[in-house]
């Protein structure tokens, strides 16, 4: 479904030792394939190019070599215009932290990429929020400003939101960064959920306890990839994971 | 002169008193006389049949005699109205650029964020200039009804210094109130439209990733 292609992206920037115009490169020749129903997981140490990754994945941040083919659509040839519309319709975001407009109550963050997505009547949008907020467990906060519910509350939300247009894949850059263990459990459960029922998934974490959720684990150091984990669906998947981290 | 004087009877008729100055010419040097003309009199016919009449006596319409007389301050008033026009517009174009560049500064992570989750440049430049403009307009609707109340006072104060003691505003009601709006807010239209174009240069992830 998503084919990354040798990709790689460097930025110039001037060199904090002499007064001179450097070129960094923060991804080299990345490849990997994301299948329909899959769920990636991304890890790697802070600052190794995690969300460099997932941003260009997602047509978001540009690179400078290499493609990216969407449902056999280069995105790397798209104009800015058709990548918000591929990132409207057929991709949903959840961010660190949550990221909801604070002039707007819980729900109509929510349904706003609908609103703004006009493919379907507002009141469809609306009913599917409802359902959505049903299933995360946050029914009745609607209303709420998005200052009144938790950090877990609002990151449910925030599946919520990127699942509004039944998108065909869903990024998540450290979903559970700023949680707590319990909520972060929940929010897992709903990740694990929703994969059952065919989404494909794409997250970058640093936490272990997501990533053993994931089918297959990419591990990123230095802007390279150090190993590519394929998980097996047995009981010791957990000692499987933390024996990979161990040596890659 | 008896012509004159019957000019003036005819006109000052409301006021018999004025009819009974004594025209003696050794007492006087000149004699001014304002003349009304009727609803639908050419003005230059009407100074041409006079100067025929009274070969003697200078004949000047008003407005040449005001353009004579006041020409100076005539002159300077076109001048400061063009430069305060200049000056609003230039005023409206940097307040309009200073506003948008707040909303963008507060709320880069919200446009950021927008712009991550599918909103097009377009709508998040439609969104900011129809606030902008809503604002901008609203302004614009209190400055023109002030300048037009107030800016009276305010001007005759300013040009005590050039020798006009009373200033009375002729407020022309299409220029002031619909004329000059429209310009400043077509201003202010450009202003948006060209100021919000760098939402295309917003960098997503770096406004968003911490
Ligand atoms: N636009 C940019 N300009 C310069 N350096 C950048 C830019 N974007 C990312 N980086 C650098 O690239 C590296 C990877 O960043 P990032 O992808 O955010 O890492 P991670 O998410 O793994 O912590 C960091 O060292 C960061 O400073
Ligand atoms: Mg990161």
């Amino acid at each position: 479904m998503i084919k990354v292609e040798q990709i790689s992206k460097s930025v110039k920037g001037n060199s904090p030792v002499a007064n001179v115009a450097i070129e960094t490169s923060i991804l080299k020749e990345i490849s990997f394939e994301i299948d329909r129903g899959d769920f990636v997981a991304v890890m790697g140490p802070s600052g190794s190019g995690k969300s460099t990754l997932l941003y260009s994945v997602s047509g978001m941040d540009q690179i400078t070599a290499g493609r990216i083919v969407f449902d056999g659509v280069n995105l790397t040839e798209m104009n800015e215009e058709s990548l918000a519309e591929l990132r409207l319709n057929k991709m949903g975001f959840v961010f660190q932290n949550a990221q909801m407009l604070k002039n707007l109550s819980l729900f109509d963050n929510l349904i706003l990429p609908g609103l703004v997505a006009k493919k379907e009547k507002p009141q469809v949008i609306r009913n599917r929020a409802q359902d959505l907020m049903k299933r995360m467990d946050i029914d009745g906060l609607g209303g709420r400003d998005i200052r009144e519910v938790s950090g877990g509350q609002l990151q449910r939300a925030s599946i919520c939101r990127a699942m509004i247009n039944n998108p065909e894949v869903l990024f998540l850059d450290e979903p559970t960064g700023a949680l707590n263990s319990a909520a972060t459990d929940q929010v897992l459960n709903i990740l694990a959920a929703l994969n059952d029922e065919g989404m494909t998934i794409m997250t970058v974490t640093h936490d272990p306890r997501v990533a053993v959720r994931a089918k297959k684990v990419i591990y990123l150091r230095d802007g390279e990839i150090a190993g590519e984990k394929e998980l097996s669906t047995g009981p010791n998947r957990e000692q499987e994971l933390d024996d990979w981290l161990k040596c890659v | 002169m008896k012509l004159l004087l019957n000019l003036v009877r005819k006109d000052f008729n409301r006021n018999p008193a004025k009819a009974a100055i004594d025209f003696n010419n050794d007492d006087v040097e000149v004699y001014i006389l304002y003349l009304s003309l009727a609803e639908g009199v050419d003005l230059d016919l009407k100074t041409n049949e006079l100067r025929g009449v009274l070969p003697d006596i200078k004949v000047t319409p008003v407005p040449s005699f005001i353009a004579q007389t006041l020409g100076g301050i005539v002159d300077n008033l076109t001048r400061v109205e063009a430069a305060a026009m200049a000056i609003a517009l230039l005023l409206s174009a940097l307040v309009t650029v200073m506003f948008l560049k707040l909303v963008m500064a507060r709320e880069h992570r919200d446009i950021a964020m927008k712009k991550a989750i599918g909103f097009t440049n377009r709508d998040i430049r439609i969104q900011l200039g129809i606030r902008l403009l809503v604002i901008q307009g609203l302004g614009i609707l209190i400055g023109t009804v002030l300048a037009n109340t107030l800016g009276e006072g305010i001007f005759s104060l300013m040009l005590s210094s050039m020798g006009a003691t009373r200033m009375t505003l002729l407020i022309q009601p299409l220029k002031a109130y619909l004329i000059c709006p429209a310009i400043q807010l077509l201003v202010v239209t450009i202003t948006v439209i060209g100021g919000a174009r760098v939402v295309k240069h917003y960098h997503i992830k770096e406004q968003i990733v911490e």
